[in-house]
């Protein structure tokens, strides 16, 4: 059984190869669909519940599920629903909490960008990055929502926040005060591969 | 069937090309042939009627999640720049209802008008997280893992598909409810299954508020015809009051179709089709 699963983050442009350089023995970090090496999803568009999917069946319910970016939620859906038993996110405690109108503009903003992509309602390439994986995965979440999602985790969560995390810096105690497990705050420069999984490491081997 | 790109929409037409365009869009679990009763009557008014499949659903493409509420929007908009361009006319039942309403207000020039039958949107206590989050995300790892590889139960015969419809849906007439399981089931070995992929409805936990249906509805700008039924049957969830201000949020005239439930142009065509004539001659083609 795979012992760690990483989610590269929706529409990296080198999908798992730079984590595949650096992860210990035991870890899996694929070309999510969409991704590398692997073909885009036969529906031709993306949501966290193809990755989670992924995740969930090679972890077998244990493992650390490590989500990067977009790919965050994903992971947290995974420990949500007991398919792991540690998680590490990186940049994945949501950026500054818009209000309901301003949620339904920026999804909408979102649907006529891809419109008006005709990468993105094209048929997808056979390999390579997507065009369509740049407009993100339109998923929304209020601050109530957060708070009642991450309570239910109870497993130990590693939230790794770098100099481009959304999160505004004096909101992320707070955040992290919501999950039900152990959460544990690392600051990290970028979300370099090596360095986070270096983070990680230190984190489950204390 | 029109190839979009990413997937490919079956479609059903009545009428002249040259005619002002009307979009039908059907329900959840449904498909395009739930309007063979009224498409052929508003082609008669003169216009060129084309009832679609959803992707998930009939013989349209399928899903790898039910998560597809603005990817749908995006294949309408799609369809409609293939079909020649807006503004179109929409004729939505349920959850094709409020899909009109979707692409209207994210694309207010592909929208005449809107007749929106019994789809104002689930009501608010289901709009909430559920309140045992991990259950509900362990059920929807379950159900992703029957969709994506457990064979489909079959079905001996349509007409056992048809009583099936009927008992989830009483108030639909017989014929129709035979109708639609002959065009939603398509056969297999050992018998027949649902054409509606069973991935619709499977997803992940985000959100989706009454304060963002409000929102979305308010952007509506194209005049809006609303029909509901006055009899309770499975789908008629609505309070009265919930109704009252999604029909205001959506600025729209708002008629009562008295003896019919959720299926409204199917249990009174006769009645639907003269609140829809009386919607145009105020609100033009």
């Amino acid at each position: 059984m795979t012992a760690a699963f990483v989610l590269h983050d929706l529409g990296a442009e080198d999908a798992g190869a730079p984590w595949r350089e650096v992860v210990p023995s035991g870890w899996e970090a694929p070309d999510l669909p969409g991704h590398g090496a692997t073909p885009a999803p036969r529906h031709g568009a993306y949501d966290p519940l193809g990755p989670v999917t992924l995740a969930r069946w090679a972890l077998g319910g244990s493992g650390l599920a490590v989500g990067v970016g977009q790919n965050a939620h994903g992971a947290l859906i995974l420990a949500a629903g007991g398919g792991c038993d540690a998680v590490a996110i990186v940049d994945g405690l949501w950026g500054a909490w818009p209000s309901a109108d301003e949620t339904v503009e920026e999804m909408y903003a979102t649907i006529r960008r891809l419109l008006d992509d005709d990468g993105a309602a094209a048929p997808p390439p056979a390999t390579g990055l997507d065009p369509r994986t740049r407009h993100g995965y339109g998923v929304t979440v209020s601050p109530s929502f957060a708070e009642g999602f991450w309570g239910a985790i109870t497993c130990p969560v590693l939230a790794i926040e770098t100099l481009a995390s959304p999160t505004p810096p004096a909101e992320r105690t707070e955040r992290l005060s919501w999950f039900g497990g152990r959460p544990k705050l690392v600051a990290l420069d970028s979300g370099d591969p090596a360095a986070v999984v270096a983070a990680v490491e230190v984190w489950s081997c204390p | 069937m029109v190839d979009l790109g990413r997937t490919t929409l079956r479609t059903w037409s009545w009428g002249r090309v040259a005619d002002p365009l009307v979009l039908c869009l059907h329900g959840a679990y449904d498909h395009g042939r739930m309007f063979d009763g009224i498409a052929p009557r508003m082609a008669d008014l003169g216009y060129h009627v084309v009832a679609i499949d959803f992707r998930g659903h009939g013989d349209s493409g399928p899903l790898d999640t039910g998560f597809a509420w603005t990817l749908i929007h995006l294949d309408v908009a799609l369809l409609i720049r293939h079909l020649g361009g807006g503004p179109v006319g929409f004729v939505g039942h349920s959850f094709g209802g409020g899909q009109a309403g979707g692409v209207a207000a994210v694309w207010p020039e592909t929208a005449r008008w809107i007749v929106n039958i019994d789809g104002l949107g689930p009501p608010k206590a289901a709009l909430v997280p559920p309140d045992q989050i991990p259950d509900a995300v362990r059920q929807s790892f379950d159900r992703t893992d029957r969709a994506l590889l457990s064979a489909r139960r079959p079905w001996a015969s349509a007409e056992d598909m048809a009583a099936y419809r009927k008992r989830n849906n009483p108030r639909l007439p017989q014929e129709w409810a035979l109708h639609l399981a002959r065009h939603g089931a398509r056969q297999v070995e050992g018998g027949w299954v649902w054409k509606a992929d069973p991935m619709f409805g499977v997803g992940i936990p985000s959100e989706f508020n009454v304060e963002m249906l409000e929102a979305e509805m308010r952007r509506v700008q194209c005049p809006v015809l609303v029909l509901t039924g006055d009899q309770e049957d499975t789908w008629r969830e609505l309070s009265e009051e919930e109704l009252t201000d999604r029909v205001a949020w959506l600025g729209a005239r708002h008629e009562v179709v008295a003896g019919t439930g959720h299926y409204v142009h199917i249990e009174d065509p006769d009645a639907t089709m003269r609140h829809i004539e009386a919607f145009l001659a105020e609100v033009g083609p």
